[in-house]
């Protein structure tokens, strides 16, 4: 067994030694336990290898929560919910009240899904205020590098599929009690969303359009002159048998509603209706109907792969992966951040009708050309929500949209979109040159490297067809607000495009007739009033003017 | 040649003590050589003076063909400094730790603070460093030392006189046996002992210079009847200070012992020596004579039977080598390095540790007869006359002093026909093996005239400050060689391939993707791709390197016509700055540490080192294991390793650091007990060579290069089916100290090997090789 070079050692005498000492082992001894090493080295150990992962406490009434001085383990903060657990985490951490700005955001992020429990906790320990409160979370370090590295490049995503797939079982059980909070919170916000239709009807009924209706009630009786009424409707009856020309009609239905108006006092009716409009709770249903769209976009890409998960969970564990077994969930893991990325667009991007309103300003430069035809069909390349395809839809244009993401995609089929899931530059890549009438993407360049971004323009170039039309809109980075603040609102965005390096880019690579359109600048009411002077002037330009901008080209 | 300046606390003819004596010396027999030498010293006037006194004036004198220089000391709080200097001398030598500060930071301070110091003197390093050759600081513990030697740190050789005591383990004293360009020790026990206190780092700064002593043969020889009372009594002597730090308690304690069980015997115990205490009549036989005149010392030393040196801190002990000299054998403390290191190799002696072994040598005189006494002694003559020799000490800071102007002016220019040679490689990123091995080559290759710079595709910050040049094409000229570190395939292999100049490319291995293939499938396939991308390679470059013969034969079977394997240096040179301090405190609790370095990867099989550990606690419970090496926490290996730990309830006993800074390494290194390696590929492993360093036993698993790399210097194991019995070997090398130093042994002989300067031959190879691909 023994190998050595070394002329004083002698094996044999070692092998006996060796012997002796397996001879005297106490079989099956329990080990000692003892103290962590690194516990009072904080510095040097970058996980407390410890705890595992926590389980989340079963959804229903945990015991009011009670600060101690001797620390905290992570599941302490984890069963509790939504603002109670923001309260409890600035108690725990930092040893206080939350202030109403940290507690708004940590509660908008943690209802928005932005940040998990233990990363809030992780941003309240870990900051200065956190550090010099110094208080003990046993497992809360490497939840919170380990959650929040999910947002690394590259890195994440290893990060994401090695405890993806370690934490199979708490995951698992995660879920489960997920589904069974969502289903609560689902119940919860039916039961809100009744009640408060319920309010509006009652209160309608009660007061207001009782009154309305008696008094309408009254007009009609006092006012209606029942005979004249009669006469014009006869009238009417009489041109229309007679098929009086239009005019008449006209002359008629003018005469109606001028005595209708007269009569029915309709400014009142106006006045009430945005009276019962604003006792309704507008606002509320909607963010609430927000809400729950979100959680139901959420719970269907989540049942999705806690499908996948069982599946492979039940083949295995915790014996290392297969390869086929790994290649599908490496798949997965690719959709991973998908509802997420919803969520995010939803929050950050506009309204749909607002987007819509934006895109029209292109229908003029798609109409130039002989795009939208059956022959020569339009490409939207990463079509997102599918606002450019649905107002290519009104305007009678045959367009087509490409996304990866599974919940977007699944979305614009469900408007009667036609979109397929393919990567852009590879859909591209199987069509025939000269096949297509334009091709277009908004807030989509920013997202690639540079050679895809190269690669996504000779692509476009080789599949229009002479005198097609490219459109890519991006955000400008002129505006210096978009340049240094607005651009990173989407952690997926790379580097930030000058719209001149575009333009050298995009001609460089063949396209002719290049043009520059600046859109979008902010609202004239966040401009700093004009006194006139160039300082003035020049900072509007700088701060409020375009922000997005967008590369035109023609394929000659 | 500018003057030499020797920085010591007191200086004069008369002074007592090792170090003054030394100083005195040095610098009277090097200006006699013909050196200008100046002493820059304090108006104190001794050791034993009052530390803020300025005694003597203020200025320079001429003495003896040596420039002294005086500068008033500064005041001082004496009673701070006694209070701090009471509480070290009475902490226990068994709590002390290296690299741990045996008292407060706050106490440290004003050991330094409140010690002998000169703010004039110090401003004068300051004002005139460059006027110097050089700076000589003797010795280590004194104030001006160690504010001192920082100053001129450039040109600052140290002759610290090191002892095993309480003041070598502060901070302070560490901190200036890093700063230091030199370390002249006295002895090799000396040596081994700063090694031991300050790491392997300081190894390659360090010269043992030794120390001559000389014995008068003028003189009265006559039985010293005036101390000794009659004539012919048989008595063993000790000569030094009288004190208990120099463990006179214990010789006198055991020398009780021996007349408890030798009634009869007439053998005496001598001392002589400064002190206050004085033992004498404290025991029956034990005479206590004192301060003693110089020819009284001669005189007990031509008469005595033997001489007892018991104390553990001694750099050197001239006593010993005086005695020597007289043809007297000694007894000396065994656990002090230096002088059982002289009685080990003279055999002019004994050695003794415990009061029992001490009483059995006073047993040991009194039963041998003069001749067999005589004979002994004589074997300590020889080496005395052979090493305690002033002429051939002298020699040897001669050769110090010359080398430091000869080291600015020659230095081994090439003239061949490149002008350049640059490094490419795919990624350089901070302590990661390849980069540092590009960065030595680099080095080299601008000492030897070349222009050499290192393109890297990716680098990091660090590399950037390493002055590392991020890769673009056209950057390296067609007419300069390139050397192309290969590893999995990247950007820059296309140019390297395309370079039209001379080239050649270094394969540092690649692990085989079988290893990967249940954790990573992904990876798995990207190595098999970087190795199958070699046999493509083979026809583009005319010489490719192995870094071990074990990549080479790899190169060889890839298809490569032209090969050569030459090894990666290693000095110990980087570890010269000081440990990290918490750790070394954490890692010396009496636990056994088993250490394994290496990134966090299947091929280099921790997860059977976690098993065989397991097994190891069984037999062992006291031990931890250090698992080091970079991973990323999504690592499916790293959680499968993270649950055989949870699993097997090993949380407690295996660290899992992750990567670590260079201090914390140094550490790890210098407080394992062993390093156990069970990778089954290693291309060349550098850190079986950095443990060798350390002085850790290696165990390692006998696969790929780890057989080459050991040498004969490995034990290693070729089967890994019974870890119980591989566990129980790591259990027998440390617990075994015999079988532990036959390993060290055959370590220490094997690092050597691999020193920069022994590796340069085989690269200078490689450099004929591309000279000659100029056409």
């Amino acid at each position: 067994m023994i190998e050595t070079g070394n002329p004083e050692i002698n094996v044999d005498e070692l092998m006996e030694k060796i012997r002796e000492e397996v001879r005297r082992r106490k079989e099956g001894s329990e080990v000692p336990s003892r103290k962590v090493f690194f516990a009072d080295h904080a510095t040097t150990s970058p996980f407390n290898t410890g705890d595992n992962l926590p389980t989340i406490a079963a959804v229903g009434n945990p015991e009011p929560f009670r600060t101690k001085e001797e620390g905290y383990h992570i599941n302490d903060f984890l069963k509790y919910h939504d603002r109670q657990f923001i309260v409890n985490a600035y108690r725990g951490t930092l040893k206080r009240e939350p202030d109403a700005a940290g507690h708004e955001y940590f509660l908008r992020k943690l209802r928005a899904g932005k940040m998990t429990k233990a990363e809030i906790l992780g941003r309240l320990r870990y900051a200065p205020e956190g550090r010099a409160a110094k208080v003990n979370i046993r497992g809360l370090f490497l939840n919170f590098v380990v959650q929040s590295s999910f947002g690394i490049p590259v890195l994440g995503y290893f990060f994401r599929l090695g405890t993806g797939i370690l934490n199979l079982p708490t995951v698992i059980r995660n879920m489960q009690i997920l589904e069974g909070s969502a289903y609560i919170l689902g119940q919860h916000q039916q039961h809100e969303l009744t009640t408060a239709l319920e309010r509006i009807n009652q209160k309608a009924d009660r007061d207001e359009v009782g009154r309305i209706r008696t008094d309408l009630k009254a007009a009609w009786e006092r006012k209606a002159d029942h005979d004249e009424v009669a006469r014009i409707r006869t009238d009417l009856k009489a041109a229309w048998e007679r098929k009086a020309d239009h005019d008449e009609v006209r002359n008629l239905r003018a005469d109606l509603v001028a005595a209708l108006e007269r009569k029915a006092e309709r400014d009142e009716v106006k006045a009430l209706r945005n009276d019962i409009q604003s006792k309704a709770d507008n606002d509320q249903i909607r963010e609430i109907l927000r809400q729950t769209r979100d959680h139901k976009l959420n719970i269907i890409d989540q049942k999705r792969r806690l499908k996948l998960l069982l599946e492979e969970a039940r083949k295995r564990l915790p014996q290392p992966l297969s390869s086929d077994q790994m290649t599908k969930m490496v798949k997965e893991n690719d959709h991973l951040l998908d509802a997420a990325y919803v969520s995010f667009e939803d929050q950050f991007r506009g309204t749909r009708e607002d987007i819509k309103e934006c895109l029209k300003v292109y229908l003029p430069y798609i109409s130039e050309t002989a795009a939208g035809k059956e022959d020569s069909p339009i490409i939207d390349v990463g079509c997102g929500r599918g606002e450019w395809l649905e107002v290519l839809k009104q305007a009678r244009k045959v367009a087509r949209g490409l996304d990866i993401n599974d919940i977007l995609v699944e979305e614009c089929r469900g408007l009667g979109l036609e979109v397929i899931k393919e990567e852009a530059i590879e859909y591209l890549k199987g069509l025939p040159p000269a096949s297509v009438g334009a091709v277009t993407g908004f807030h989509i360049i920013e997202h690639l490297p540079f050679v895809l971004l190269v690669e996504l323009l000779d692509e476009t170039l080789r599949v229009l067809k002479p005198g097609g039309i490219s459109i890519f809109e991006t955000p400008n980075p002129e505006n210096i607000l978009v340049a240094s603040f607005k651009y990173y609102f989407d952690p997926t965005h790379r580097n930030p495009l000058p719209p001149e390096m575009i333009r050298f880019l995009v001609e460089s690579r063949g396209f002719c007739q290049v043009e520059i359109l600046r859109l979008h600048p902010d609202e004239p009411t966040s401009r700093v009033k004009d006194d006139g002077s160039e300082l003035v002037q020049r900072f509007n330009d700088y701060f409020y003017g375009p922000q997005d901008y967008a590369v035109l080209g023609y394929k000659a | 040649m500018k003057p030499i300046a020797i920085v010591i606390p007191w200086f004069g003819r008369g002074l007592k003590g090792g170090a003054e004596q030394q100083a005195w010396q040095i610098a009277t027999r090097l200006a006699r050589r013909g050196f200008s030498i100046e002493v820059l010293t304090t108006c104190c006037r001794a050791f034993h003076e009052d530390w803020a006194t300025n005694h003597l004036k203020a200025g320079s004198v001429s003495e003896d063909r040596i420039l002294i220089r005086r500068f008033p000391v500064n005041s001082r709080d004496r009673s701070v400094f006694d209070e701090v200097n009471s509480r070290m001398l009475n902490i226990p030598h068994s709590d002390l730790r290296p690299g741990v500060n045996p008292v407060s930071k706050d106490e440290s301070v004003s050991f330094v603070k409140e010690n002998i110091n000169s703010a004039h003197l110090l401003e004068y390093l300051e004002c005139n460093k460059r006027e110097y050759q050089a700076f000589l600081f003797i010795p280590y513990l004194y104030g001006i030392i160690i504010n001192g030697l920082p100053i001129v740190c450039d040109h600052a050789f140290l002759q610290p006189c090191l002892h095993d005591e309480v003041y070598a383990y502060l901070p302070e004293i560490e901190y200036i046996f890093h700063k230091a360009k030199g370390v002249l020790f006295n002895s090799e026990g000396e040596l081994n002992l700063a090694v031991k206190l300050y790491g392997p780092g300081i190894k390659e700064k360090s010269t043992i210079v030794g120390e001559g002593v000389e014995v008068t043969s003028s003189g009265n020889r006559n039985f010293p009847i005036r101390l000794l009372g009659s004539e012919g009594l048989r008595f063993v002597l000790y000569l030094g200070r009288r004190e208990p730090t120099k463990n006179v308690d214990l010789l006198v304690n055991s020398y009780a012992d021996f007349r408890q069980s030798n009634s009869n015997s007439d053998l005496a115990l001598v001392l002589a020596g400064p002190g206050n205490t004085s033992y004498d009549g404290f025991v029956n036989g034990v005479m206590d004579l004192g301060f003693i005149a110089e020819s009284e010392k001669s005189c007990l030393l031509k008469h005595c039977k033997a001489v007892f040196q018991p104390s553990r801190n001694e750099s050197y002990s001239r006593v010993i080598m005086e005695a020597w000299l007289y043809g007297k054998p000694v007894a000396v403390n065994a656990e002090c390095l230096a002088t059982a290191g002289f009685v080990g190799r003279s055999k002019g002696g004994w050695t003794a540790a415990s009061q029992t072994e001490w009483s059995n040598l006073f047993s040991i005189i009194d039963s041998l007869s003069d001749r067999e006494l005589d004979e002994c002694g004589k074997n300590g003559r020889d080496f005395a006359c052979e090493n305690a020799d002033w002429d051939r000490v002298i020699d040897s800071y001669e050769m110090i002093i010359k080398g430091l102007t000869e080291s600015k002016s020659s230095c081994v220019k090439h003239r061949g026909n490149l002008l350049g040679i640059h490094q490419l490689l795919a990624s350089a990123s901070y302590g990661d093996a390849i980069s540092n091995h590009a960065l030595d080559i680099r080095d080299y290759l601008r000492e030897r005239g070349y222009e050499s710079d290192i393109f890297a595709e990716h680098l990091d910050l660090l590399m950037a400050e390493e002055n590392v040049k991020a890769f673009s094409p056209h950057v390296i000229s067609g007419k300069s060689g390139i050397i192309y570190h290969h590893s999995i395939g990247s950007g820059v292999t296309y140019y390297a391939i395309q370079h039209s100049g001379p080239k050649c490319l270094i394969y540092h291995n690649i692990t085989p993707g079988r290893f990967f293939s249940p954790y990573r499938p992904d990876f798995c396939a990207l190595l098999e791709k970087g190795r199958s991308d070699l046999k493509n390679l083979s026809e583009s470059f005319p010489l490719a390197v192995g870094v071990s013969a074990f990549n080479e034969a790899e190169l060889i079977e890839a298809g490569f016509k032209n090969t050569l394997a030459i090894h990666i240096g290693i000095s110990p040179r980087k570890w010269d700055n000081p440990p990290n301090s918490g750790l070394m405190k954490s890692l010396q609790d009496g636990v056994a540490n088993l250490l394994f370095v290496g990134r966090i990867s299947p091929n280099k099989c921790q997860h059977h080192l976690i098993s065989a550990f397991s097994h190891y606690l069984s037999m062992d419970p006291n031990a931890r294991l250090i698992i080091i090496g970079e991973f990323l926490a999504s690592d499916p290996y790293y959680k499968h390793l993270m649950n055989m730990l949870s699993e097997k309830n090993l949380y407690g006993h295996v660290v899992v650091p992750g990567k670590v800074r260079l201090n914390e390494l140094h550490a790890f290194y210098r407080t394992a007990d062993l390093f156990w390696s069970m990778s089954e590929h290693e291309g060349f492993c550098v850190p079986l060579i950095e443990a060798m360093w350390f002085d850790v036993p290696i165990l390692a698993y006998n696969s790929s290069a780890v057989p080459e790399t050991l040498g004969t210097a490995g034990l290693m194991f070729n089967g890994k089916k019974d870890l119980i019995s591989v566990a129980a070997l790591a259990k027998v090398i440390i617990r075994n100290e015999h079988l532990k130093e036959k390993i060290l042994k055959a370590q220490r002989e094997r690092r050597t090997d691999f020193t920069p300067e022994n590796v340069r031959s085989e690269f200078d190879e490689l450099l004929n090789v591309m000279e000659g691909q100029v056409r």
